[in-house]
């Protein structure tokens, strides 16, 4: 009799800590969604000062039109930039680990951004080898994936003609050697 | 008898309507922006540094009639989920319950709301009951970053089958998101131990890859040892020690039904399957010498390969059947060898601390698997196959044969822990880790066990 006590206690303990577990999940789950719609409050507040700076661009365009004159543009991506771009997509890029082959696994993509650097539009340079080969569209995948998770890429606002369309490859052969 | 369960994939309408466009964004020139000078960038930017981690991956609970999770929705979700976090590349997310998925799979879900729980795939499907009395199953795999279909199908199987195609699901998942072959509709067979030490019983016995489905195939009247999986067909070599004598055996797993595999001199030792399937390798012990031999299977032919006064043994044969690996204590030590498959070119290629013994060569032919004796312990490891990369993935008082996944990405061993001081007692479990050396799981089998051996995937 004691033991089925015992047992009963044992299992409503059971009971309470998954129920405990399930509320703290709710809880995460809960804070996970905040952190999301402050996010997208942020992201708001950013597209509407880039709306502005587009809106400024335009005049000077226009008075650049009127006056015979274009805006400038420069040059190459500074190295600085381009530093940034790779720490940038360090992060959000994860190729499949230890698939076969990484050193034939670099993928070519072409990333198109708006004036906000944010990528509208990926396109993968090799399409033939992703419809043929499942490895390297797998591959494929994830270097679009890295762009559209990091966009918007860290890029001077005031340059949109030196980085609208972007060229990278993505080397994955750092997983051999790790 | 396993059937084959229909899962074919689906080209959906969502997937026909990104192809035309990506067809007319081909065709369609690029907007002017600017002065009217479309600038292109040709700067071509290397990303050599990435992160090596497994997907978090949400596996809705798949719905049913009513559009609502169901209860065999969510049996499906969770073996799904069971084999994709077994196989260290994905990480399911246990939070994914909480976000309803949608009513049908051809609802494009709302990622906005998955995108929170960090999810990077994300996997919906539907279980329903046909007016036939079965189970018709539909399922998406997502890409919740750029919100593009990765893969979708459909099958129909009774209540029987429903595990299995739960493990192809889980197959085609793994495939089309890491670009390798799965392995989860495969089985494992393994020899069974029951009953005290002086009267131990040794069955074979086999189960899904999962562990679930057990069933015996030998009934414990003789002892056997080895089981070794044909990597074609649903067929199994092993060693079966009646009245004290070893003799080769092969097995139809689908009938159950054993043929005696020629005669041999003296004893036999651990035969191994060639990867096409037309041979097996072998030690052979015989006047005090122990020699590896292989035979042909169609023609039972034996040709003997090595000829030393050592003991060379548990041979393996390399994927395109050029080389082979064995153990041999040749040199002094046990350690592990490499020759060309008519016997020549003998080279050694371990020389870390310890001694070596049971390698096998992986599937995918890039490295070889070993158990490793050092300083009273035992270890799993693997190495490059010129003996180069030592890696040790899983240790123990006593870790032993390890077998390879058909993909080569994770092994099975057993591991035996001794229970009393002096390092007596202690019984055999199944264990299985993935070659990062990561989520090593013990096995849930009927009893003790032993010898596993991984089948290839299931016809």
């Amino acid at each position: 009799m004691t033991s089925k006590l015992q047992d009963l206690t044992e299992r409503k303990k059971q009971q309470r800590r998954a129920e405990q577990e399930k509320e703290k999940k709710k809880q995460e789950a809960k804070a996970k969604l905040n952190k999301l719609l402050e996010k997208q409050a942020k992201k708001k507040q950013d597209t509407a000062d880039a709306d502005r700076q587009e809106a400024e661009e335009k005049i000077e365009d226009l008075i650049g039109q009127a006056l015979n004159t274009p805006r400038k543009t420069s040059g190459a991506l500074g190295a600085t930039v381009i530093d940034q771009l790779r720490n940038h997509l360090a992060i959000c890029w994860s190729p499949p680990p230890g698939a076969a082959g990484a050193d034939s696994l670099i993928v070519d993509i072409i990333v198109r951004l708006n004036n906000r650097a944010e990528v509208q539009d990926v396109e993968i340079v090799d399409k033939a080898r992703m419809n043929r080969d499942s490895t390297f569209k797998a591959a494929a995948r994830a270097a679009r994936r890295a762009v559209v998770d990091c966009s918007p890429l860290p890029l001077p606002l005031d340059n949109h003609d030196t980085w609208k369309e972007l060229q990278f490859e993505f080397d994955p052969r750092f997983i051999t050697r790790s | 008898m396993m059937m084959p369960t229909p899962l074919r994939l689906m080209k959906t309408a969502q997937m026909a309507v990104m192809a035309v466009l990506a067809v007319l964004a081909t065709l369609m020139p690029m907007p002017m922006t600017g002065g009217g000078v479309a600038f292109a960038q040709t700067e071509k930017i290397t990303i050599t540094e990435g992160s090596i981690e497994p997907t978090p991956i949400g596996i809705a609970d798949f719905t049913d009639e009513t559009g609502k999770p169901g209860v065999l929705g969510r049996q499906v979700a969770e073996i799904i989920a069971n084999d994709l976090n077994g196989s260290g590349m994905f990480r399911s997310e246990d939070s994914a319950y909480l976000i309803p998925p949608p009513s049908d799979p051809s609802i494009k879900p709302d990622f906005s709301e998955w995108a929170p729980l960090g999810v990077k795939a994300l996997l919906v499907g539907s279980a329903t009951e046909n007016s036939n009395g079965m189970i018709q199953i539909v399922f998406i795999l997502w890409d919740v970053v750029t919100e593009r279909e990765i893969i979708a199908g459909e099958g129909e199987v009774s209540e029987v089958g429903l595990r299995r195609i739960s493990h192809q699901i889980a197959d085609l998942v793994f495939e089309s998101w890491t670009g390798d072959s799965g392995y989860f509709d495969t089985r494992i067979v393994f020899v069974e131990e029951s009953g005290p030490a002086d009267k131990r019983v040794k069955r074979l016995a086999i189960m899904d890859q999962d562990g679930h489905n057990p069933t015996y195939l030998t009934n414990g009247s003789s002892l056997v040892l080895t089981p070794r999986f044909s990597p074609l067909v649903q067929e199994i070599a092993y060693l079966d020690y009646f009245n004290d004598e070893p003799s080769v055996y092969l097995m139809n797993v689908s009938t159950g039904r054993s043929e005696l595999l020629g005669s041999f001199p003296g004893m036999t030792f651990a035969p191994r399957f060639s990867f096409d399937g037309k041979k097996l390798i072998m030690s052979l012990a015989q006047n005090g010498l122990t020699d590896i031999y292989e035979m042909d299977l169609a023609t039972q032919q034996q040709r003997q390969l090595t000829n030393s006064p050592s003991i060379d043994t548990s041979p393996s044969y390399s994927p395109d059947g050029d080389k082979i690996v064995f153990n041999s204590d040749r040199g002094g030590s046990q350690q592990i060898y490499v020759m060309d498959s008519n016997g020549r070119n003998v080279r050694r290629i371990s020389f870390g601390k310890g001694r070596y013994a049971t390698p096998v060569w992986s599937p995918r032919g890039d490295i070889i698997a070993f158990t490793k004796m050092h300083k009273g312990e035992f270890f799993i490891g693997v190495m490059n196959t010129d003996g180069t990369g030592e890696r040790l993935l899983a240790r123990g008082f006593l870790v032993e044969a390890p077998t390879w996944a058909p993909n080569g990405r994770v092994l099975m061993y057993f591991k035996q822990n001794p229970t009393n001081e002096d390092g007596s007692g202690g019984e055999s479990y199944l264990y299985r880790i993935d070659i990062t050396g990561f989520n090593e799981r013990r096995m849930i089998t009927p009893s003790f066990a032993s010898d596993p051996a991984w089948s290839p995937t299931l016809p």
